[in-house]
């Protein structure tokens, strides 16, 4: 057995580990804390399958930012004592059902898929420049949709901070 | 290179950075002292102290250990751990020399800029897990603080990946080969100040140490922790600023590259003075409030950033 596959094994328990114990935490800081565990457990998959640009950003992206607006939210809405979390399990055998049946289908897909084959079979050549290929699609290639998108997103902050205000006043008077 | 040999380098450069952050608390009391017209640590190690940082460490790790019996134990006792090892990471991605490096990929700078962003949850979690009013609230202003200042220290941590086109630290030392980043005019300059005051909120440093703030929150999120605990945030936060120092040496001041020769001795040199100047700063301002310290943030930080890369980017495309 290599470094590689006791990474891997050890990852990978883990990963089930801290994903389960997000279902499983009465309290709903700790699931955040595990979230944040189990997506940066999933970075370090990254990195072992030799996605570096991807991993990092996963941990800017969904281990800093999203996780710490997880935990903002958290404590700007409720769930700030220690309270714990009560009722939260009843539909665990249906629930249960359904995610083992999605966890099959992947693996089946994967399996058979002779697409994902292949591409598992190919090695990327260690000199593509992942980040400048991508930056270039991005910034050239595909500019007009990247800035409609950027737009959009304005535009939804823009509405989400309307909303906001608007609730305010109306409970003020 | 082989991973025993990595394994190695780790393990060494590790027990470099804690002996010399056990000194810098040793060099912050006695610079804090002469600003101050004291003399700072003497007895212990005459003269000057020197001894001082190894009875204060002997101290933390002798003192009894206490969890609140009303706190959320696993997450009480992950925090520390946490803070520690997020701000240890940083180094691992930071060349110490021209072409030394702990693990050398072209994507060092993004690297850097997302493990930093990790502290801030274990300061979340020790403001939360200890079950204490005033910690709850310093997390509280951490998480917020946080959220806020990390757009403006990521937009301006861009500028010199713009000007050196690359996120390697590698490259960005060699672009600044004969001209540093902190004398472009205006740009360079922008940059480096706005970084600072961002990376000072990212590491709750004076003047914007507002989650810690000993006056209104008796020193906020750790005030439930003791003895090694309490020590591993204090030495998170001297690793963290150790880190900033160093990130700004690389990025703005040309890390290694210097007049008369090139080398590792000049990052050591410029990271102190870097370092010195922080401390300078901590001790010669008053706190802010949190008001002020958001407005600081999205009326003044984040615009002028956003404009500064802006010019960044005009530049180097009007010059490559």
């Amino acid at each position: 057995m290599n470094g590689e596959t006791i990474a891997f094994w050890v990852l990978s328990l883990g990963l089930v580990v801290s994903s389960i114990a997000v279902v499983f935490s009465k309290r709903l800081l700790r699931s955040a804390i595990f979230l944040a565990l189990s997506l940066l457990l999933t970075a370090f998959f990254y990195i072992s399958f030799g996605a570096e640009l991807l991993a990092g950003i996963q941990i800017l992206l969904y281990t800093g930012g999203v996780i710490t607006l997880i935990v903002f939210v958290i404590l700007l809405t409720e769930g700030i004592e220690m309270k714990k979390l009560e009722e939260t399990h009843r539909g665990i055998v249906p629930a249960l059902l359904a995610s083992s049946l999605f966890f099959f289908m992947l693996v089946y897909y994967t399996w058979t898929s002779p697409k994902v084959r292949s591409l598992a079979a190919s090695t990327p050549s260690s000199k593509f420049n992942v980040s400048k290929f991508l930056s270039e699609s991005l910034f050239q290639e595909w500019v007009l949709p990247f800035e409609v998108l950027s737009l959009l997103l304005l535009a939804a902050i823009v509405g989400a901070l309307v909303l906001a205000r608007r609730e305010r006043k109306e409970g003020e008077t | 290179m082989t991973s025993t040999e990595n394994i190695a380098q780790g393990i060494i450069l590790l027990g470099a950075i804690l002996l010399i952050v056990t000194y810098l608390t040793w060099l912050e009391r006695k610079f804090a002292a002469r600003l101050q017209s004291r003399i700072g640590p003497y007895w212990v190690g005459r003269p000057h102290g020197w001894l001082q940082p190894i009875a204060d460490a002997l101290k933390l790790l002798i003192k009894e250990d206490i969890t609140p019996s009303k706190s959320d134990r696993f997450l009480f006792n992950l925090a520390p751990v946490w803070v520690v090892v997020t701000s240890l990471l940083g180094f691992a991605f930071l060349p110490l020399t021209a072409s030394w490096v702990l693990v050398n990929i072209d994507l060092g700078l993004l690297y850097f800029s997302a493990i930093g962003s990790l502290i801030v949850i274990g300061i979340f979690i020790a403001g939360w897990a200890s079950n204490n009013k005033y910690a709850l609230i310093s997390a509280l202003r951490a998480a917020a603080q946080v959220v806020a200042y990390e757009v403006p220290l990521l937009l301006s941590l861009l500028v010199p990946a713009v000007f050196a086109g690359s996120l390697d630290f590698q490259d960005i030392i060699r672009a600044q080969d004969g001209h540093w980043f902190i004398l472009f005019p205006v740009v360079g300059q922008i940059s480096f100040l706005t970084f600072l005051l961002a990376a000072l909120a990212e590491g709750n440093r004076i003047p914007f140490d507002l989650s810690e703030a000993e006056s209104e929150l008796v020193a906020g999120f750790n005030v439930e922790y003791s003895g090694m605990k309490f020590a591993y945030f204090y030495l998170a936060e001297y690793v963290h600023l150790l880190a900033a120092s160093l990130l700004v040496s690389i990025l703005f001041l040309g890390g290694p590259l210097g007049p008369f020769f090139s080398g590792g001795v000049w990052v050591a040199i410029k990271t102190l003075l870097v370092f010195l100047g922080v401390l300078w700063i901590r001790w010669s301002f008053l706190r802010v409030r949190i008001d002020q310290l958001m407005m600081l943030n999205w009326k003044v930080l984040t615009p002028l950033t956003l404009v500064n890369l802006l010019l960044a980017g005009l530049w180097v495309s009007l010059n490559g």
